[in-house]
């Protein structure tokens, strides 16, 4: 997949900014954890797209997850390196 | 239905990392990484752990359902994609775009696994297409999980019988 390339590209165009964001947040950001409703409901995408499950709707809905768990892992990610570099 | 200790050890295989492209679980915060089947149950995959794969959430997306379906009634891979050229879905019933051919007799390959080569038709109008590019990758992905070394030093030739590499094909 090219997500890689993506990936990385999403993550340097977003970082001047997200050191603005994240100051004094960056704990906050790091120890986040998604609620259990939210992964139940991947979970149970993920297993109606390997069996062809998805109705339209729910394929959309399940791409917008994966683009909001590129953004939430980039910016903790940012959030880490923050931390890492005031420690 | 997948058991906990099935489940458990397809973990522990793939390191806690996606088998396709490798994403740790620490950077999908949002989802687990999720247990599911290569050959899809729909086309008659089984729950035995050599037809599971830990996937993160985008390569279960582009995955879908299609990529290595084998009709159980004559064991032949067939009608993996349908699409237009647009990656749409169509229903089924109308021509397909992407098929797949017969594989072609089994290779021996190292140790004593059976390679099954499987080769695929492109019957696709423009092949340079978002469609053909996406196929094209995820077989590349496919073939290099098949393929690359067991995390402890052991060929995955070696610990895997009946492998199957996809070759897309010209038209």
């Amino acid at each position: 997949m090219a997500t890689t390339s993506e990936s990385l590209a999403f993550d340097r165009g977003v970082r001047s900014m997200l050191e603005i964001v994240l100051q004094e947040r960056a704990d906050a950001v790091i120890s986040f954890r998604p609620d259990p409703e939210l992964q139940a409901r991947i979970e149970e995408l993920a297993r109606k797209s390997t069996e062809g499950q998805l109705t339209e709707d729910e394929r959309a809905e399940y791409a917008g997850y994966v683009r909001a768990n590129k953004f939430v892992a980039i910016l903790k990610r940012q959030a880490q390196q923050l931390a890492n570099s005031q420690s | 239905m997948i058991g906990s200790q099935i489940r458990a050890q397809v973990r522990e295989r793939a390191q806690n990392a996606c088998e396709y492209c490798h994403l740790h679980q620490d950077d999908s915060p949002l989802a687990a990484l999720h247990v599911e089947h290569i050959i899809p149950k729909i086309h008659g995959g089984s729950d035995d752990i050599d037809n599971l794969a830990l996937a993160c959430i985008d390569c279960n997306l582009h995955k879908g359902t299609n990529l290595t379906g084998i009709d159980p009634e004559t064991n032949e891979l067939s009608y993996i994609i349908r699409g237009t050229k647009t990656g749409k879905t169509i229903s089924s019933g109308e021509e397909s775009i992407w098929q797949a051919r017969q594989p072609r007799a089994g290779l021996r390959f190292g140790c004593s696994t059976l390679i099954r080569r499987i080769r695929w038709r492109c019957v696709l109008p423009d092949p340079e297409s978002i469609l053909h590019s996406q196929v094209a990758q995820i077989l590349e992905v496919h073939n290099l999980l098949r393929k690359k070394p067991h995390a402890r030093g052991q060929s995955h030739f070696a610990r895997r019988r009946n492998l199957f590499l996809l070759q897309p094909t010209a038209q």
